[in-house]
């Protein structure tokens, strides 16, 4: 389901069922609307203010982008969010560390994504790619994970951060290769890629928006993508599966949540009809 | 605005409220196993 009217009607749908009691939809939406973005500018942001215009077009309303990085994988950000006030003027944009990767490494999260976080629509997804510094001699991921055995203890793998889904995704080809790769986590995806390219460090997996003019230009060198099938903007590169790894699959993903409304979630009449044209 | 997102090398994905939440449900439960076994 693409273009504009199924992305407005998914828009209505998910507004209509989770963020406004019956007394604010009557009004809804009658001053500016946030959308927190739990991360640094940059990354996530291109697609919340692509839906800020839609939502502020259709909505009439403003609709302002707030980013509050911080914490570990954007929790802090999403903490915030999930203990607003359900009135359906604070939304959140958001990346799946905070939301599905968080609760599988943090044991005293404290906030409930399931509970506290209700889900609007999903905007987006990307598979990842795996890249690695042009130094590294490897042209495949056999290659990669073979060159990591043999030089044990030398070779690392970069993330954004803790309990990202590109540190779990590092870890997930351990698991499934027995590659000898050190995990090194940064703080947002910019400082690893820099480092990245400047060869101190080997072997990253993130979104194909991030990394896609550094493949193309030569200057890191891709091997796989992370999705069932090969990506229409890289048809040359091969998936995991087809390298030989089964069901090593990974999809980096926008979405739009709210807190959930605390009254009768499913009564609102009155999101504009705009939403559906 | 799907056509922006292609752009942007990135897939549109309008589904659901209730897609979308079993899509979270199903990664969460995805990568809670890799975390475990990787021993996190």
């Amino acid at each position: 389901m693409t273009g504009r009217r199924s992305f407005l009607a998914a828009m209505a749908a998910g507004l209509c069922v989770t963020v406004a009691p019956p007394s604010i939809a009557q009004t809804y939406p009658n001053r500016p609307i946030k959308i927190i973005v739990p991360f640094a500018p940059g990354g996530a942001d291109v697609i919340a203010r692509l839906v800020a215009d839609r939502l502020s077009a259709v909505l009439g309303q403003p609709v302002v982008i707030e980013n509050r990085p911080g914490g570990a994988g954007g929790t802090v950000g999403t903490k915030a969010v999930a203990t607003a006030d359900p009135d359906g003027y604070t939304l959140m944009l958001t990346s799946p560390g905070p939301i599905t990767v968080a609760p599988a490494v943090y044991k005293n999260l404290d906030y409930d994504p399931v509970k506290r976080l209700a889900p609007i629509a999903m905007i987006a997804t990307s598979p990842f790619v795996l890249v690695i510094h042009p130094d590294v001699p490897a042209r495949s991921v056999r290659e990669f994970v073979a060159y990591s055995k043999a030089n044990a203890g030398k070779v690392n793998f970069v993330s954004p951060g803790f309990g990202t889904s590109s540190h779990l995704l590092g870890e997930l080809l351990k698991l499934r290769t027995g590659a000898e790769i050190l995990h090194v986590p940064y703080r947002g995806a910019t400082p690893a890629i820099a480092d990245l390219l400047a060869g101190q460090v080997h072997m990253f997996f993130d979104n194909i928006r991030n990394l896609q003019p550094f493949v193309q230009s030569g200057k890191l060198r891709a091997l796989a993508v992370t999705s069932e099938v090969r990506h229409p903007e890289m048809p040359e590169l091969p998936t995991m599966i087809e390298s030989g790894i089964d069901e090593f699959l990974g999809y980096y993903w926008n979405g739009l949540l709210a807190p959930p409304a605390r009254h009768n979630r499913s009564s609102i009449a009155s999101i504009p009809s705009s939403m559906m044209a | 605005m799907g056509a922006t997102v292609l752009r942007l090398g990135m897939e549109p994905k309008f589904g659901t409220p209730q897609d979308f939440a079993k899509f979270m449900a199903d990664e969460t439960k995805r990568w809670t196993a890799v975390a475990r076994a990787a021993n996190l």
